[in-house]
């Protein structure tokens, strides 16, 4: 490297911080259409996650209730139709991406960032940067949220709440209203990575953590997803497709399915954890030649 | 970052904190926060804070509707020409602070008429000083006192309790729908009542051209429903409430907005937030019914824990209606 190598960075950062419009709040421009990459989690991501799969999720007692307790059928009532992903999980969902600045039309302030993914919500989510407050607890919770936004360095920093219940898994794994959301969005070249932190008091023990990439991808143009429910079985008025205890437990199936002890099927914080690799060897060896599952931590298994 | 590969029986989801350095601003805050986080506050709780004033519906077209919170309860405020109608009063240590609330959004508007949702104190304690505040709209508008519109169930229980006489309904009905005129009250209000609900009186109110409805409390966002047996409760009629309102509401898009509901207490919601709560409702009557059917007694039916799922959110151990209770409202109701 040349000696002048400093002094060029150097004058072109005076350089930048002189040209009109230039701030330094902004680092980064996100915006672009962009598209999903499928290098992680696409069975759950396309097809869709395996009924009684927990695995690797920091869910708590309640969350595993809900989710054996839970009948796909539900999705066939007219009132579950139509629904919108959260906004926690739309980010991780299937669907390209449009982002789009919204400029005060007098001060050319940055009023928001807009994100738009198809069947995403009832409208797109506004990621306010003007410094505007959170609404009161008692204000109206949407699938996308109410979301603040600030700059980190070149890291959009978002803040979310104000959530309707979601799921963190679309196998009856609920995300509470009372959740909170935590992103950091980073572009690289094309390349953008979007982090998701899900903090839910009332279905998980740790946070939820998430990673998902796009690329920037100029021709797409995310399609309007118009949806009218219908009837789709008829059933008496108001039941509620659900599945009572003790009837079924998928978590036995999908462990027997994988060969894994039940106990990892029904998740847990502690199954996130690369150390519980060793766990499952550990089971994996006490139960060489011995056809009855164990659990991992090598005791006879009661939930078979 | 989650990575799977169902093909391997070593498939893992492996944190973002396992397995990469974190930029410096997730080091910190949650993502380092891997211990099990403190339960925090009940959001839907109201606080010391003071009343809170939500707009609902604020145009030419729909009319003027807020929902003030912190009162006890929650009461609905719609705005018309001169006047105001309330569904519910809040507590009576309240009601001088909704007195000035109601002056906060329309000073030059009185009290006409107050509908009790059901015989509550949370709903009626604040009636008769917000009441005697306002004008009876159907005697004249200079007549003083204002309609207190409830079920006649209503009027019997607060009677037979000795609630202060000034609290007491003065105009009552006993069909299962009634009506209020636009011409008085601003708005087509429809009335309906569910005979058996969380006691014998409980209705809800309908602002057609608002398209609000609130509901008292056989809808809130805080805590299972609150059914009272020995006052006509039942876990049936609490169900049947949620379903009407879920028939009746018109969500915007994508099963959101639309229709606004505004619970007896907790947030202000739509259509999918009653789903939920009916979904929760029916699933734990089913639950206790299949037990019932195979002969568990009611504390056979508690240690199984028939609302697990939902205690995380819904639940309490300790205050006025615990988890226990709401189980038992609930076995009560199956059996009779």
């Amino acid at each position: 490297m040349s000696g002048s190598g400093p002094l060029i960075v150097l004058l072109s950062f005076v350089a930048a911080l002189l040209i009109p419009g230039v701030t330094s709040a902004q680092r980064v421009d996100v915006t672009g259409e962009y598209a999903q990459l499928f290098h992680e989690d696409q069975p759950e991501r396309g097809p869709g996650p395996e009924v009684g799969d927990y695995l690797g999720l920091p869910i708590n007692e309640h969350a595993r209730q809900r989710a054996l307790a839970w009948d796909a059928s539900l999705l066939t009532l007219p009132e579950w139709q139509c629904r919108s992903h959260g906004a926690d999980y739309i980010v991780r969902g299937p669907q390209s991406v449009r982002i789009w600045k919204e400029i005060a039309p007098v001060t050319r302030d940055l009023i928001s960032w807009n994100a738009e993914w198809s069947r995403a919500s009832e409208t797109y989510r506004e990621i306010f940067m003007d410094g505007r407050p959170h609404p009161p607890e008692w204000a109206p919770h949407t699938w996308r949220g109410f979301s603040t936004g600030r700059w980190e360095g070149n890291m959009l920093v978002i803040t979310t709440t104000h959530l309707k219940e979601s799921y963190v898994r679309r196998n009856g794994i609920p995300r509470s209203d009372w959740a909170t959301l935590a992103e950091y969005v980073m572009r690289r070249g094309d390349v953008l990575t979007w982090v998701t932190i899900i903090n839910d008091p009332v279905y998980l023990t740790e946070p939820m953590i998430r990673t998902t990439e796009y690329r920037l991808a100029t021709n797409l143009n995310p399609p309007p997803f118009p949806c009218d429910a219908v009837i789709e079985i008829p059933r008496p008025k108001g039941a509620v497709p659900h599945v009572l205890p003790g009837t079924a437990d998928p978590t036995v199936d999908f462990a027997a399915k994988y060969g894994l002890p039940v106990e990892a099927a029904r998740g847990g914080a502690e199954t996130m954890y690369p150390e519980y690799r060793e766990r499952i060897r550990r089971w994996s060896a006490s139960r060489s030649g011995d056809a009855a599952p164990r659990s991992a931590d090598g005791g006879a298994d009661e939930r078979r | 970052m989650e990575r799977r590969k169902h093909s391997c029986a070593l498939c893992l989801t492996v944190t973002l904190a396992g397995v990469v350095a974190l930029p410096s601003g997730l080091s910190e805050g949650p993502v380092a926060a891997q211990s099990k986080p403190e339960r925090e506050a009940r959001p839907e709780r109201a606080d010391d804070s003071g009343l809170q004033v939500l707009p609902v519906r604020d145009s030419e077209r729909y009319g003027r509707v807020h929902m003030i919170a912190g009162a006890g309860a929650n009461i609905t405020v719609q705005t018309t020409g001169r006047g105001i109608v309330l569904v519910d009063a809040g507590t009576a240590d309240m009601a001088e602070e909704v007195l000035a609330t109601l002056h906060g959004i329309a000073s030059d508007k009185v009290v006409w008429a107050i509908v009790n949702t059901s015989g509550d104190a949370d709903k009626t304690g604040g009636v008769a000083t917000i009441a005697q505040a306002g004008n009876n709209i159907l005697r004249g508008v200079n007549d003083p006192g204002a309609q207190v519109i409830a079920h006649e169930n209503v009027l019997s229980r607060m009677s037979q309790e000795d609630a202060p006489v000034l609290s007491w309904p003065t105009d009552t009905f006993f069909v299962t729908m009634w009506t209020l005129p636009s011409f008085y009250y601003g708005d087509g209000i429809q009335i309906n009542h569910f005979p058996r609900a969380l006691t014998n009186g409980d209705s809800m109110v309908w602002f057609r051209r608002a398209d609000v409805i609130a509901t008292g409390d056989i809808f809130r966002t805080d805590t299972y429903p609150v059914i009272d047996l020995a006052h006509g409760g039942n876990v049936k009629g609490v169900i049947d409430g949620l379903n009407w309102v879920i028939e009746t509401a018109i969500a915007s898009q994508r099963a959101e907005g639309g229709t606004l509901i505004v619970p007896g207490h907790g947030r202000l919601s739509d259509r999918a937030d009653v789903v939920y709560y009916r979904d929760m409702v029916t699933i734990v009557r089913d639950r206790m019914k299949d037990m019932i059917s195979r002969g568990m007694t009611l504390e056979q039916i508690r240690s199984a824990g028939p609302t697990l799922d939902y205690d995380g959110r819904y639940g309490e151990t300790t205050g006025p209606w615990t988890t226990d209770m709401f189980v038992e409202s609930v076995y009560g109701s199956l059996i009779e």
